[in-house]
């Protein structure tokens, strides 16, 4: 549910990175935030828990400049991955404009990882969304572990819409803004105009 | 999508009647579900991060009526208010519809004397801001299917991604 202010010429849209716990969607958070230069990034406001796990969850403003006239700005942020705050991740989809779904590629971690995105599926269907019509990029990520499965068979199971896909090493970097990007540009083509 | 001028709808005539009611010593904010604040004003020049604020009320009453509908399916989200404060401060949340969408007033305050009145001052506000998009939504609002943009390249994705070196 982006929100565009055509008077100011103000885009702003909601980003929110979905994945099973421990998977890195926080990490990617952490290196935008690192990345990204002072005029560009706001406070980032997370909701951990006391051992840093996220509660609630993290977010992040992102003032990306203008594009086509446009002063372009995205929310991000992440959801509880374990599997217990299942309430609170359907709060945080609501008027949710794309999705990053960031799976763990550890091979003990399939699981997981197929829970999670049944656990996306359900929560979108919830709120009215049709997971094949939202702007959505999955992110292989830990490729740097050496127990890992092939992004071939991450693939076959985990990616049956065929969504648009990145490997990364989140802590790193590896791979973080070449997935928000993908994501950023599926979003801002999906804006509807109008007034 | 919300496509609009909303905010310089709730703007024009909200600070007006914030200032008149009072209020503009302390922070106001009118948020989307989504935690995308549309409006907020205060005249004590003090600098808050409004994105933040937005983020953190709309999830501070999602979880409020999260946990209320556990307990209760009675109540409608409009029959609530959420507050929280000490004596010397605190915060307080209304929702508001703004034509068909909801959305959340909040009152970031400090030093009130008479907390009660300052609550009935913001539930006021409320009805206000309903009534006043209801009367810009009849005259202005028109809305269609069209994308913004077509044809987005990577150059441009890149370009405002200039800041990150990447």
């Amino acid at each position: 549910m982006s929100f565009v202010n055509y008077h100011t010429k103000e885009i702003n849209c909601k980003i929110v990175y979905y994945g099973p716990g421990l998977g890195g969607k926080t990490t990617n958070l952490q290196f935008v935030y690192q990345k990204t230069s002072g005029e560009s990034k706001g406070s980032i406001i997370s909701l951990n828990t006391e051992n840093e796990r996220t509660l609630f969850f993290d977010f992040l403003p992102l003032d990306l400049g203008e594009i086509r006239g446009y002063r372009t700005r995205f929310h991000l942020y992440t959801v509880p991955g374990q599997v217990f705050y299942e309430a609170s991740r359907r709060l945080i989809l609501r008027g949710v404009d794309g999705i990053i779904f960031v799976a763990d590629s550890q091979l003990e971690k399939m699981e997981s990882n197929l829970e999670s995105l049944k656990d996306l599926e359900t929560n979108l269907k919830a709120q009215g969304y049709d997971i094949t019509k939202l702007p959505i990029v999955i992110q292989w990520n830990k490729r740097d572990l050496p127990n890992i499965s092939s992004v071939k068979d991450m693939e076959k199971q985990l990616n049956k819409y065929n969504f648009t896909s990145f490997e990364a090493v989140a802590i790193k970097g590896t791979g973080v803004f070449e997935t928000l990007k993908a994501v950023t540009k599926l979003v801002l083509m999906n804006l509807k105009g109008g007034l | 999508m919300t496509s609009t001028n909303l905010v310089d709808t709730i703007s024009y005539y909200l600070k007006a009647d914030i200032q008149e009611a009072g209020l503009d010593k302390h922070l106001t904010i009118v948020c989307r579900q989504d935690g995308m604040p549309v409006f907020a004003f205060t005249a004590s020049g003090e600098s808050k991060d409004h994105l933040a604020l937005g983020a953190l009320t709309a999830g501070m009453w999602q979880a409020a009526l999260a946990i209320s509908n556990y307990l209760s399916d009675n109540e409608t989200e409009m029959d609530y208010r959420l507050s929280f404060d000490s004596t010397s401060s605190g915060i307080y949340v209304v929702p508001v519809y703004v034509g068909e969408e909801r959305m959340y007033l909040g009152l970031f305050y400090k030093d009130v004397l008479n907390l009660g009145q300052l609550k009935m001052k913001l539930r006021q506000l409320a009805f206000k801001v309903a009534d006043y998009w209801n009367k810009y939504h009849k005259e202005n609002i028109k809305k269609d299917d069209e994308t913004l943009f077509t044809n987005i390249t990577d150059e441009e994705i890149d370009n405002i991604f200039a800041f990150s070196g990447n």
